[in-house]
């Protein structure tokens, strides 16, 4: 048997593909009850411009307690939770 | 006296050293350092911390440190990485203080004109909530909206900003003092859990750097807390859980260790039972900042 060192935490894949716009939805940002799941833009712009695009981000990861509200609000079936 | 007012207070808290609102300290070898070595290749942003919070590079730095922050702390029991992680923050970062109300006045009054009212990003980015509660100091004031144009900012006079402080510590948002890197003061949040990612970075993940304790601690005095019929109006406003009520004397405590002195609690209280005094009142305070 193995020991596995560290904090164990949940994983949440994002699958962007599937995602498409998220601005056009924020529902798991919405439904998330500990601001584990975020938005982001997928690069920086240069100063004066506007992003080209956004993603869905997970982190703070240690409190998530996998309640699958994000995956249960994404009408795509983008969000994957994992247990450790 | 923390750490940053023993270096760059000279007798007063670092924050109120008009010293360090200067141009002097604006334009010095310390705050202009030239961030693109250490943070480019983890996060991809360059510059010296200023540019990068003031400008389109913010969010690739304010989230993309949350992305990182699960891989680089794979055990919340590894001080070391976790004191890294912190001297870091203090030494060329973006971290901040907890100050109560009066305190966060006299920032506002001393730093030079107005302030730049900006969407809080946890809020925003973590939760859609859109509150104007992140207010940009100098020279964020003038750059930030031409370089952000995909966010609405108002500019706000010195009095305005007062009033909106005022206004946040009424509705329960304690304040805090964040510099970029210490000791220049660059933006005063008005901020509340689970957004604040300052907050969570210290609160799960032990990196007391990102949001120090204020100077001050919270005392009762019990003889006139008298729990008021049990509607704790004091308990429920404080963020960081400082505050527990004891049915059989009827009153409440506050945990030393546990308060941050932003002084919510105080704010609140019909009967005046509670007060602020210097962190030093507890020498067993000393060091938990």
């Amino acid at each position: 048997m193995t020991t596995v060192s560290g904090t164990p935490r949940v994983t949440i894949n994002i699958d962007n593909e599937k995602c498409g716009d998220p601005l056009e939805c924020l529902k798991c940002v919405v439904a998330c009850p500990y601001a584990v799941i975020g938005y982001m833009y997928t690069k920086a712009p240069e100063p004066g411009h506007n992003p080209e695009g956004y993603k869905i981000i997970s982190s703070y990861l240690v409190l998530c307690n996998a309640c699958m509200k994000c995956s249960d609000a994404c009408p795509k079936g983008a969000i994957e939770v994992k247990l450790p | 006296m923390c750490d940053f007012c023993v270096r760059f207070g000279e007798g007063m808290k670092w924050y109120l050293n008009p010293k360090n609102f200067s141009d002097e300290m604006l334009n010095s070898e310390r705050v202009q350092r030239d961030l693109t070595p250490i943070l480019g290749k983890s996060l991809g942003v360059n510059g010296s911390m200023i540019d990068i919070l003031a400008g389109p590079q913010r969010m690739a730095f304010e989230e993309g440190n949350g992305l990182l922050i699960d891989a680089a702390i794979p055990d919340l029991a590894n001080r070391d990485v976790i004191k890294v992680m912190g001297d870091f923050t203090a030494e060329y970062g973006h971290g901040g203080q907890v100050v109560p109300l009066e305190d966060a006045l006299k920032i506002v009054y001393l730093h030079r004109g107005g302030t730049l009212a900006q969407p809080c990003y946890c809020r925003k980015y973590y939760g859609t909530i859109e509150k104007y509660s992140c207010l940009w100091f100098y020279p964020a004031t003038e750059v930030s909206q031409e370089a952000r144009p995909w966010e609405e900012m108002k500019p706000l006079s010195k009095d305005e900003t007062k009033d909106l402080i005022r206004q946040f510590d009424q509705e329960g948002l304690y304040h805090a003092v964040y510099y970029a890197p210490v000791p220049y003061p660059i933006v005063m949040c008005n901020c509340e859990y689970p957004y604040c990612i300052a907050l969570r970075a210290r609160m799960e993940y032990g990196i007391k750097e990102a949001v120090l304790k204020g100077h001050s601690v919270a005392v009762v005095n019990p003889d006139r807390c008298d729990g008021c019929e049990g509607s704790l109006k004091c308990m429920t406003r404080c963020p960081f859980g400082a505050i527990r009520y004891s049915p059989s004397s009827r009153r409440i405590t506050v945990d030393p260790f546990a308060c941050f002195g932003c002084g919510l609690c105080r704010d609140v209280c019909d009967r005046g039972a509670l007060r602020l005094v210097d962190r030093t009142a507890f020498p067993s305070l000393k060091d938990a900042w």
